[in-house]
């Protein structure tokens, strides 16, 4: 049984899915728990219900935006005090930010991205080359140890028992810190950028108007997606060229997708062959896209698109 | 000595020495040209100075526009005579040539200049014609000064014709017998219409110093004139390329001494490319069947040459200057090609057909140029179009421009039985290319060869994943260091193999490999497809058994027929295997219309004007050919976008080795 | 322009430091060759967002070159003898010496061993400023440059897509977060920044600059003594693509079985 601190992240408030999956892979540990923020009170309150012995709140408002010295600083109280054998966090972008960090202060050796972790058998298992090969990661002994657990990798998980949640302060002097947190940008628009979406729906000419790449936007909002277009389309004036998917476009390496009415000839593959799950919806049976695809439907993208979008909200409970 | 005598001398000699004054500051600037060899080959270069200068080849191409300078052309020769004739009658005060030639010499010699003079006159009333009634559309785009220049021109040649018939029509008039009358018809004819008495020897002299003050004042208009290319298109022609036409020039990039390469400057081109921009007449032929001038691009050929006339006349005589420059002549010095002359945009359009090339009449090769420019930005300052990066990038680590795997490349094929090339066995090096390896519209092409192949039992054999890009769309995209790594790289693996014969399937590939190559230290037998399959119909080694019913048309590729000249085997290949023979488009062997993918644009955008292919689209889908045959896989991709786009894709695009595959 | 700030005083010589990793090019094909993977046929490039790294270096030298403020630029690489060509491409585009920690015994593999090792090789040089990739995309582990600004107790923002200096001594910097969104921080030097695509474009070397690469210092050092604390103990492959599933049927059960499919097989929904 190791003692094991995790770095669990929030969300408006809600606790992130991801910091539950942390709970699996230290599932026979003693876990405790650190939250940042001054809306974290029901994620501190939820991660106490699901097990863990000791959530630490840091609650100060300053809090509420991620600032590497700071974070680290509060961190670094809690480890020296609880003295834990593991500190685990999401790969996320906070996390993939601060564990590094904290392995470097501590001297801890540090399993990143894990898709597999197991603290008990202190291994994990971590793509290597944009997930072309798969590599088996150990962990050798060491005082402290760290790693970060991508996001959907395990389930989400719950320990038995419950614990307290602690409000706790830091110190931190962010007044004299050379960083210094500005403001955060919404993004310019609800979509992710093309070329680092996860998942991509993509239109091709048999769109035929600008507004019927609406059903494309609507499945795209459902699976929280980017949209992009072949040449063809964005020649025709129905995509932007900033949506434009290919060799004289942009290059994409999403882990979905979902290409409509496209061909696929070689100079779209060139822009998107790398992705690691292709769809192809296309009413030509000879399409070269359906020999590049891992599914392919052949049939009217117009009654398809609409379909798959219902699907996949009821997939996702929407 | 008279006044008469030391007038003429003194006005000759005043006119040569301006003349040559300012003719030698033209001279001078193209000497500040860098070096290039056009000195050997005196064989070739005779036999085409022959055909063009002389039987003006290209020219009769046009037939109106083409007998309408022969004319002039030869009239000037002839009349040249005469002229030095009349400079002779001023400086010996009054002595024609008669005194010392024999008449069965003189008379036929009175001939012809009486002959040439009429001639040449009907000529340049033609020539107004042309201009002021017919408006020949490759002149529309001409600027006022360059009309003006053109119309100047035409009046000082009429000028020059009559006055000298005139005169010699007065001379006539004034005493009949001895002065060769019966040999100058129209000379005579003009007399005839003088009233009786004789003209006042004023008046004579008057006509007399008319002719030659026209010839003199013409000779010294030149060096400002686009009609220079009376002096220089000659020489021009004679030194035209020898070397295959689709060879690029090969500079050497391991000289320590050279710190910039390709042309930034107006003098870092070599002295022919000068040569080339003073010869440009301005005519327009080669902008009527260029890719880009007929989709409203930036680049057109003839501006090209304008402008570049400009800059390098303007800045060789900033150069030339003896005295200090002011601020506005230092920004000349300083004057870079590219942006200053033209946009970046002019230069990255050119799809390197060939077309102002192939119609060039005076032999300016224009497409060098371009590329010079292209490796000036590449190579000294890293600029190029920003699709353009990743396509080298691409070629460097995976040597495709499509960035697949290296060690993939071929993989379909091998996998499918194909044997690698092995020197013992194998009669061909069957080269397939990027597109061939990678592509899988390209990949249906190369298994068609294969069984035509098969089928006539030639032995062959591939390189598989050691095959290596050729370099050939990098060179066109002016970066000549990677281009030459490739070339250096291929024709090692080609060697290590023990190629002798190399079949491709790409036109690019194949101008390449057997026109740049040798350059490179690397000698081989190369066909394209086409070649050897029309080779192996023509001696029944492949026998056809279903011939295609409807109709088909041919796409001429560039590099297969411009550059290197290779028209009739695909059509004899289409004749071959279809009923009817193939129809032709308008725009087609030499005057084919480019599909829009060559000099490195398969990896650019099309930005501005209309699509090049959309254009060749139109006029394939005008043949009511229900087939289009190609002989190259940009045109394949090219081609089949386009009528897609027109929305034709029921025209099916077919390669020449499919057809022939499906007729066995 | 850089407005100067009275009071702050800069050595004569910046020094803007640069993590280069050489590492297979992206499109290489990843084949195993027995317990590891097989290196034979694959080629070796410049980390892409390490180039993000070393242009945003030369962009800066030339900014504060403006202002008369001279900087070098020193790039750092942990490899074996053949990753000098790393630095040789670097040098082409703009970045003045390196310094080679020559690794042919795979002593660091892991994030630690080599974030350790590339930092001791940063003290040497006292570097103002240094840029890196944000992660190598190799190793895919988002870790090593944010170690080695911690190792030399410098502050650091990852994942950078836009870098505005407000002084000479100070930048503006957006970093890259989920969502399209994005954190904008000011910062004061000495500071490291990793990059991430939209920083800029490194520029294609002319060949003058390939030239000059040829000619640039590399200092060739030996590893300092550091031990890998994550092994890695063996290696898979993911299946091929393979053949096409065509989901056949009305059109309504088709879009159930796809979602059903990529939900449960491909679980990338």
């Amino acid at each position: 049984m190791k003692k094991v601190l995790i770095i669990a992240e929030q969300k408006k408030g809600s606790l992130k899915k991801a910091s539950l999956e942390l709970l699996t892979a230290a599932k026979n540990d003693e876990v405790h728990a650190i939250i940042f923020g001054s809306q974290a009170k029901a994620a501190a309150d939820e991660l106490a219900s699901k097990g863990v012995k000791e959530v630490f709140w840091i609650k100060d408002a300053k809090f509420d935006h991620y600032h590497p010295e700071a974070f680290a600083s509060a961190c670094e109280e809690v480890i020296k005090t609880l003295k834990p054998d593991y500190v685990i966090g999401t790969a996320s972008s906070q996390g993939k930010d601060l564990v590094p960090k904290l392995a470097a202060r501590f001297d801890g050796p540090l399993a990143s991205d894990c898709v597999e972790l197991s603290i008990d058998h202190a291994k994990g298992k971590h793509p290597f080359f944009s997930g072309k090969a798969l590599a088996d990661v150990a962990f050798e002994a060491s005082t402290i140890s760290f790693a970060t657990l991508r996001p959907n990798s395990l389930a989400a998980g719950a320990l038995t028992g419950a614990g307290k949640v602690t409000e706790t302060s830091s110190n931190f002097d962010f007044a004299s810190s050379p960083i210094q947190y500005q403001k955060s940008t919404e993004a310019t628009s609800d979509r992710p950028d093309l070329t680092e979406a996860g998942v991509i729906v993509s239109g091709g000419r048999s769109l035929k108007t600008k507004d019927n790449f609406k059903i494309l936007f609507d499945l795209a909002d459902t699976l929280g997606a980017a949209v992009g277009a072949s040449r063809a389309a964005v020649d025709e004036g129905l995509a932007g060229h900033d949506m434009q998917v290919g060799q004289t476009g942009k290059t994409v390496n999403p882990s979905l997708y979902l290409a409509f009415g496209i061909s696929g000839a070689i100079q779209h593959l060139a822009g998107m062959r790398t992705s690691k799950v292709i769809v192809a919806v296309n009413k030509d049976p000879n399409a070269p896209l359906f020999q590049k695809a891992n599914y392919g439907i052949v049939g009217d993208l117009f009654v398809l698109a609409p379909l798959i979008t219902e699907e996949c909200k009821k997939q996702l409970g929407k | 000595m008279t006044l008469f005598q030391i007038s003429t001398i003194a006005f000759v000699f005043l006119s040569l020495a301006f003349f040559s004054y300012n003719f030698s500051k033209i001279l001078k600037t193209i000497l500040m040209g860098k070096a290039r060899n056009r000195f050997g080959d005196i064989f070739k270069r005779a036999v085409v100075f022959l055909e063009q200068v002389a039987g003006h080849k290209k020219l009769l191409r046009q037939p109106g526009a083409g007998l309408l300078h022969f004319v002039i052309f030869w009239g000037f020769v002839i009349l040249t005579l005469g002229t030095v004739e009349w400079m002779f009658y001023g400086f010996t005060g009054g002595i024609s040539w008669d005194r010392y030639l024999p008449e069965f010499i003189y008379g036929p010699y009175s001939f012809s200049q009486d002959l040439f003079n009429s001639l040449v006159f009907v000529a340049i009333v033609y020539a107004f014609y042309r201009r002021i009634v017919l408006k020949p559309k490759r002149m529309a785009d001409n600027s006022a000064k360059s009309k003006a220049d053109a119309y100047l021109i035409l009046s000082l040649i009429g000028g020059l014709v009559l006055t000298n018939l005139v005169t010699h029509a007065m001379k006539i008039h004034h005493s009949p017998e001895t002065t060769f009358a019966s040999y100058q018809p129209v000379a005579s004819f003009i007399a005839s219409f003088f009233s009786e008495g004789s003209f006042s020897d004023p008046a004579v002299y008057f006509f007399w110093w008319a002719h030659l003050f026209i010839v003199f004042f013409f000779l010294n208009f030149l060096p400002f004139s686009k009609h220079l290319h009376v002096i220089v298109a000659a020489p021009n022609v004679w030194f035209s390329k020898t070397e295959p036409r689709g060879s690029l020039t090969t500079p050497d990039l391991t000289d320590e001494k050279v710190t910039a390469f390709g042309a930034t400057q107006t003098t870092d081109f070599a002295w022919k490319n000068l040569l080339d921009a003073y010869a440009c007449t301005e005519c327009g032929r080669c902008n009527e069947f260029c890719p880009t001038a007929a989709t409203g691009k930036a680049l057109k050929p003839k501006t090209l040459m304008i402008e570049m006339r400009a800059a390098i006349s303007e800045r060789g005589r900033v150069l030339q200057k003896k005295t200090a420059l002011n601020e506005a002549e230092q920004a000349i010095v300083a004057q870079e090609m590219v942006p200053a002359v033209f946009s970046d945009q002019f230069i990255w359009d050119c799809t390197t057909c060939g077309a102002c090339v192939e119609a060039c009449t005076v032999m300016i090769d224009h497409v060098d140029s371009i590329v010079e420019m292209r490796r000036a930005l590449v190579l000294n300052k890293g600029s190029n179009p920003e699709e353009a990066t990743s396509a080298f990038r691409n070629w460097e680590t995976s040597s495709n421009p499509w960035g697949f795997s290296e060690q993939s490349r071929q993989d379909w094929l091998v996998e499918k039985g194909v044997p690698l090339f092995d020197a013992s066995q194998h009669e061909y090096l069957y080269y397939i290319g990027c597109a061939g390896s990678f592509d899988d519209r390209a990949k249906k092409v190369v298994e068609s060869t294969a069984k035509v192949l098969n089928a006539a039992g030639i032995k062959f054999g591939v390189l598989g994943k050691e095959e290596k890009c050729n370099g050939e769309t990098a060179r066109r995209l002016g970066n000549e260091y990677l281009a030459q790594q490739m070339m250096t790289a291929n024709k090692d693996v080609l060697d290590q193999k023990g190629a002798k014969k190399i079949l491709t399937s790409c036109p690019h590939c194949f101008n390449s490999l057997k026109n740049e190559y040798p350059d490179i230290g690397g000698n081989y037998d190369v066909k394209h497809h086409s070649e050897l399959i029309q080779d192996l119909l023509a001696r029944g080694a492949l026998q056809p058994k279903t011939k295609m019913a409807t109709d088909v048309t041919f796409h001429d590729s560039c590099y297969i027929g411009r550059y290197n000249q290779i028209y009739d085997a695909p059509r004899d290949i289409l004749s071959a295997v279809g009923e009817n023979k193939p129809i032709e488009m308008p725009r087609s062997k030499e005057k084919g219309f480019c599909c829009g993918a060559g000099g490195g644009r398969m990896w650019l955008e099309e930005k501005t004007g209309s699509r090049i292919n959309h254009n060749r689209a139109e006029e394939i889908i005008e043949t009511k050919a229900s087939t289009v045959a190609v002989s190259c896989p940009f045109c394949m991709t090219m081609v089949t976008d386009g009528l897609k786009a027109k929305g034709r894709e029921d025209i099916q695009v077919k390669d020449l080795a499919e057809l022939v595959a499906e007729s066995l | 322009m850089i407005r100067w700030q009275s009071d702050v005083s800069l050595t004569t010589m910046t020094k803007i430091g640069v993590l280069i990793k050489f590492v297979p090019d992206t499109n290489s094909r990843i084949q195993l060759k027995g317990d590891a993977v097989d290196e034979a046929d694959l080629k070796f490039v410049i980390n892409p967002y390490d180039e993000f790294a070393i242009e945003e270096a030369v962009k800066t030298k030339e900014l504060w070159a403006k202002s008369n403020l001279p900087a070098e630029i020193v790039g750092i690489c942990l490899g074996p003898t053949a990753a000098a060509k790393a630095l040789r491409d670097a040098f082409a585009v703009g970045v003045d010496r390196g310094i080679h920690i020559v690794d042919n015994a795979k002593t660091a593999t892991d994030s630690r061993s080599i974030a350790t090792a590339l930092a001791e090789a940063c003290k040497t040089e006292s570097f103002n400023l240094i840029y890196a990739g944000k992660q190598a995309v190799d190793s895919d582990n988002h870790a090593v440059a944010v170690m080695v600004a911690e190792k030399l107790k410098m502050p650091h923002i990852a994942v950078i897509s836009k870098c505005e200096w407000t002084a000479n001594t100070e930048a503006t910097v957006e970093r890259d977060v989920e969502g399209g969104m994005k954190d904008i921080y000011k910062v004061k030097l000495p500071a490291l920044f990793t990059a991430n695509k939209g920083l800029n474009k490194m520029r294609l070397a002319s060949l003058p600059g390939i030239r000059a690469a040829a000619k640039k210092e590399i200092k060739e050092i030996p590893i300092a003594a550091v031990k890998a604390g994550i092994k890695v103990s063996g290696w898979s492959l993911p299946p091929e693509r393979g053949q096409v599933k065509m989901i056949e049927g009305e059109p309504e059960k088709q879009a159930a079985e796809l979602v059903r499919l990529l939900h449960t097989e491909a679980k990338v929904i």
